[in-house]
């Protein structure tokens, strides 16, 4: 081998030896900006017991917030004392509707799946929470002129809000929406 | 250069493209998107917006229901409605979920015992009881329809005026017997009554408020040249003359009970307007439109007034009349009218859809229910 051919050579292995270098600096930065999504963010985790009585509480509070009827929304101010401020009034203007739009002869009862409850819990006084419910919706009564029998089955899916104050957690959100 | 060399130098070209290629790749490559959990699209249980369905035509109007009608009502729910046919029976309706406007979807015959010559219905506010008047021979008599016990009950025939209290468990009644009438308030099939007052005419009619606090009352049969219209409460402690001057006939309240329309004859033309008074304010002014309470209906504010007008022949005549259809503001007076050629129409039994954008009316012409779509340009 010639001169040339050895410095050729040196310089060949050099380049390769940076090249590799660049390589490897380029994939390992783009690894390090890509978020890892997948990774789980820190979370709390209530006690067994804690775990059985909000679960509990959800399954409850959901059967009678979304169980009403044409004149009969008690069950929904009854709950009340379970409520954030911020929930109450939203209670309150949803009792309202209620009672402007349903018509009458109007029934829903709502069973909640306890076996579905699910929950994240990110911060030390919040919680987020996820119940599944069946609802019967009936309508009139058979031979009624004007609200004549109807019954409707459907599955909704119920997202909590909770918010602990001292050791009791309310309801600072509810939203219900069919599957 | 020797061959080695010029194997050596194309070795480090494929090299360095081979890099380069890799750092493009990796800046402006395919990019994977990251794993986020997308949940599907959801609907709320509280607002479920139908895909509208749009039906293309030319008309406005269109015919629903072709057996001729008996006192139509719309479902508390809107749903549908039911109504007479001339031999009594009563029949539901269905209408299809999601259309813009109502098309049948079913149709069915309810186990109501029909009963003929059946002239109209009174359906209360709520429940599922009504009162029924046969027109036989010329001879009027009530019946309450007891849906509990699914059966007419007989009114005796001293009944001469009756109205339901908003509540649907309670009437209020006339009793006419020996040259003397007496108000009451009982069960829907009279019993158990207790009296409000004496009355002195012998032929008044009477219209229960919305809110069931106020009893409005004219005589029916009245021959001078003025008719007034009356106000009583159920407790019989307030008594007004309420429209004193002219010869006025039918009366309609406002769902608010603030407000109600009355006819009013013409004296020139002889034809009935169509007149309104206040109880907020006292005003009392003429709409302008020559009807009667009966061709008419109140929107659900209290405002909006739909009506019948004819423009051949005269409400409050025992004829058929040819129509034109009206929504007027009963504030500004500002009024919209629907007419169409391709129908003879006498409306009769005006009602709103839920979402008052449908005008369902029975047409005296061929006793059919048709519609109108109030929205569609």
């Amino acid at each position: 081998m010639n001169k040339t051919n050895k410095i050729l050579l040196y310089i060949g292995g050099l380049l390769v030896f940076v090249m590799i270098g660049v390589m490897i600096y380029v994939t390992v930065s783009k690894q390090s900006q890509t978020p890892s999504v997948s990774e789980p963010l820190p979370q709390y985790i209530l006690g067994s017991t804690e775990e059985v009585q909000l679960k509990e509480f959800a399954r409850y509070f959901l059967k009678l917030y979304n169980s009403y009827g044409y004149g009969y929304t008690s069950n929904l101010s009854a709950l009340g004392d379970d409520q954030t401020t911020a929930m109450q009034e939203k209670t309150i203007a949803f009792i309202e509707d209620l009672n402007s739009t349903l018509a009458d002869g109007f029934n829903q009862i709502t069973e909640p799946d306890a076996s579905s409850f699910s929950y994240t819990y990110l911060e030390a006084d919040h919680i987020t929470a996820m119940l599944n419910a069946t609802v019967n919706e009936t309508y009139g009564d058979e031979g009624s002129p004007r609200s004549p029998a109807e019954t409707k089955i459907y599955s909704i899916k119920a997202k909590f809000k909770f918010i602990k104050n001292g050791d009791k957690w309310f309801v600072d959100n509810l939203q219900i929406t069919k599957k | 250069m020797n061959k080695k060399a010029i194997a050596i130098l194309g070795a480090i070209f494929i090299l360095i493209v081979g890099t380069l290629g890799f750092l493009i790749y990796s800046k402006y490559g395919k990019k994977t998107p990251a794993p986020i959990t997308q949940n599907p699209p959801e609907e709320t249980a509280q607002v479920v917006v139908p895909e509208p369905v749009v039906i293309p035509e030319t008309s406005k109007f269109s015919k629903l229901i072709e057996d001729q009608v008996v006192s139509p009502a719309l479902f508390f729910n809107g749903k549908g409605l039911a109504y007479f046919d001339l031999q009594g029976r009563l029949y539901q309706v269905k209408f299809e979920d999601g259309s813009v406007k109502p098309v049948i979807a079913e149709k069915k015959a309810l186990d109501v015992e029909p009963r003929a010559n059946i002239s109209k219905v009174l359906w209360p506010k709520k429940g599922d009881h009504f009162i029924a008047e046969f027109n036989g021979g010329g001879q009027k008599s009530l019946s309450f329809y007891d849906s509990d016990n699914v059966k007419y009950v007989d009114l005796p025939p001293q009944i001469s005026a009756i109205d339901w209290f908003p509540g649907g468990d309670s009437v209020l009644f006339i009793w006419t017997e020996n040259n003397k009438s007496t108000l009451a308030i009982g069960n829907p099939d009279t019993t158990n009554w207790k009296k409000v007052s004496d009355l002195w005419e012998l032929d008044d009619q009477i219209s229960v408020s919305p809110d069931g606090k106020n009893i409005l009352f004219y005589e029916t049969s009245a021959t001078g040249t003025t008719n007034s219209i009356n106000l009583v409460t159920p407790d019989a402690k307030v008594w007004k003359s309420l429209v004193k001057e002219g010869y006025n006939y039918g009366v309609l309240w406002s769902p608010d009970s603030q407000k109600f329309l009355f006819g009013k004859q013409d004296k020139n033309t002889r034809k009935y307007q169509l007149w309104y008074y206040d109880f907020s304010t006292g005003e009392v002014k003429s709409l302008g439109l020559f009807t009667t309470p009966e061709k008419a209906v109140w929107g659900k504010d209290s405002q909006t007034v739909y009506a019948a007008v004819p423009v051949t022949g005269s409400a409050g005549e025992s004829g058929l009349t040819i129509d034109e259809f009206y929504k007027l503001n009963t504030s500004t007076l500002e009024k919209e009218s629907f007419a169409d050629s391709n129908f003879t129409l006498d409306g009769r039994n005006l009602f709103l859809s839920n979402a008052e954008d449908i005008l369902f009316f029975k047409n005296a012409q061929d006793g059919g229910l048709y519609t109108l779509n109030l929205i569609k340009k």
